[in-house]
């Protein structure tokens, strides 16, 4: 009796299996390649959150070697320097970065000997207060009087480069959803407007025994629904798979004996967004059996 | 002319069918089919009598004049009335239409399932007309695998499957042999008994003339109505 069931979808199967092949592999790429626009566009939204939140509240002044050692020398300007932050209220705490260390994190990036032959300026990390309003014109102005040359970076200009990076990324991978979700649809169109023209004697001899336009419209939907259910499911497995490839293998390969920042690793992606990277082949789904509907009753519409 | 009985199940009134602009196949058709009648439709070839057919399972609207189906202009409701109307129709089809790639059993099915029947009622009432055609051993088969006969059979099996309230069947005997085709006309008209109102287009003036049921019989110039039950007999031209 089962089967009974299952054969009844079966007026249209036959006929138009090349269509329906060709749609099965167009979909599939389609829920593959969205599924990948859309864990972009959220890394990259992620991404930007973190490293937003990890830099608030902090501060980086840079001190310039003195260009001639004199009473106020380096460690001089320093204490200079830190002295003006322990009395600037809001700054909860600084650290001097030892120069061996400043070479150890440029070193990888510029290169042993450029290193050793490079002026580095002392840097020092500030801790602000939770919510604490700094004047840092007037921090800076303070700090370039006794240490000339010196930089308060305060990365608000490195962060909104970032910021409009990433946003410019999350802005193009959701339009390369909207654009994939576009061209699914047409391709479901045209699949539905072919099968019912080569269908076209099974479809009138169905009307002429009193099928209505619903009932045809549910055969060719429940078609899609066989046909493009595994291929979004195997398109979006795929895209996760790739996703977690690509995390782990720029983990393999930017580790290299240090651990990966957690902003890019899969862990980056919160579990809403795994339940939202997830979601795309089931809307894709849906999306393809809704239009594969409503393009049927469309054109049975019109032929009647 | 026409006696447009309160019981006629169909209805031509002053019907003229054209296609395109060619001259006219039909003109002023006028007659009914009361309820629960019997009704040969007899003529030459391209006399119109599948004409006729189709405008009766709404398949073709007429140029000018009215049909009406169940005491009701069909074209009159929506696309869902008409539907509704043509689930009270079996249709044999001179050519079958049989859909190639279903098998016998899914095929007679096929009007149970646009009426929302149960699997399981579809199921047993399939197998059991399948049996009375002698096509029982054939469930699973494909029409094409099947002889002539063997599909015209089929075809009848599924117009009379939902008991339809008006059979119309267009050559229904044109491949089976005299024995087979008594027993599909028995079937016809224990239907017809049941009833379900039946007309048979037909030329096979040799099974006409073995059953005594008023025939609409499309002459030269016309349609005529001969032993007709009832006091009149409609005349039409076609000219």
């Amino acid at each position: 009796m089962a089967g009974m069931a299952r054969r009844s979808r079966r007026e249209f199967a036959v006929s138009h299996g090349n269509t329906v092949a060709f749609l099965g592999w167009t979909v599939g790429v389609m829920v593959y390649l969205a599924t990948l626009a859309v864990a972009g566009a959220l890394f990259a939204q992620t991404v930007l959150d973190r490293w937003s939140l990890s830099l608030a509240g902090v501060v980086t002044v840079q001190v310039p070697q003195a260009s001639q050692p004199a009473s106020n020398g380096p460690l001089n300007r320093i204490d200079s320097v830190t002295a003006i932050l322990d009395e600037t209220p809001g700054v909860h705490a600084h650290a001097v970065l030892e120069n061996a260390r400043t070479r150890a994190l440029l070193e990888p990036w510029l290169g042993e000997s450029l290193i050793a032959e490079l002026p580095l300026p002392l840097m020092i990390d500030v801790q602000l207060e939770r919510g604490a309003q700094v004047d840092f014109t007037r921090l800076g102005e303070r700090i370039t009087s006794v240490a000339p040359g010196s930089v308060l970076d305060d990365h608000g200009l490195w962060l909104s480069r970032v910021a409009a990076t990433a946003s410019t990324l999350a802005r193009g991978g959701w339009i390369v959803v909207l654009l994939v979700g576009l061209v699914a649809v047409i391709s479901v169109v045209f699949a539905i407007l072919s099968g019912l023209t080569v269908n076209r004697d099974i479809v009138e001899l169905l009307k002429l025994m009193g099928a209505r336009d619903t009932y045809i419209a549910r055969r060719f939907q429940g078609h899609m629904v066989g046909t493009t259910l595994p291929v979004c499911g195997l398109g979006g497995l795929c895209a996760i798979g790739t996703v977690l490839a690509v995390t782990g293998l720029a983990r393999e390969n930017g580790g290299r004996g240090q651990a990966l920042p957690v902003q890019l690793s899969p862990a980056a992606l919160s579990l809403l967004d795994w339940v939202i990277v997830a979601a795309v082949p089931v809307a894709f789904a849906i999306l393809t059996v809704v239009t594969a509907r409503l393009a049927a009753l469309y054109a049975l519409r019109r032929m009647s | 002319m026409s006696m447009m009985a309160s019981d006629s199940i169909v209805s031509f009134d002053n019907v003229e069918m054209r296609y395109g602009d060619s001259p006219p196949i039909l003109r002023n058709v006028t007659f009914d089919i009361p309820l629960g009648s019997f009704h040969f439709l007899t003529g030459r070839s391209g006399a119109g009598k599948s004409s006729i057919l189709r405008m009766m399972y709404l398949a073709l609207r007429p140029s000018r004049g009215q049909v009406r189906i169940f005491g009701r202009d069909p074209h009159q409701g929506n696309a869902s009335n008409i539907a509704k109307i043509r689930r009270r129709i079996g249709i044999v089809f001179q050519d079958f239409r049989l859909i190639d790639h279903l098998s016998v059993l899914e095929n007679v099915a096929l009007p149970l399932r646009i009426a929302g029947e149960r699997e399981s009622v579809i199921h047993r009432h399939v197998s059991e007309l399948l049996e009375w055609v002698g096509l029982s051993r054939y469930l699973d088969a494909r029409p094409p695998a099947l002889s002539g006969g063997q599909q015209q059979r089929i075809a009848i099996a599924r117009a009379v499957i939902a008991r339809p309230s008006l059979l119309l069947a267009d050559e229904p005997t044109g491949n089976v042999d005299d024995r087979l085709a008594d027993r599909l006309l028995f079937l016809f008209e224990e239907l017809n008994r049941a009833g379900t109102t039946v007309l048979i287009a037909t030329h096979n003036e040799n099974m006409v003339s073995r059953y005594r049921h008023p025939r609409l019989v499309i002459i030269g110039e016309g349609v005529e109505m001969q032993y007709s039950r009832y006091s009149s007999a409609s005349t039409v031209y076609r000219k």
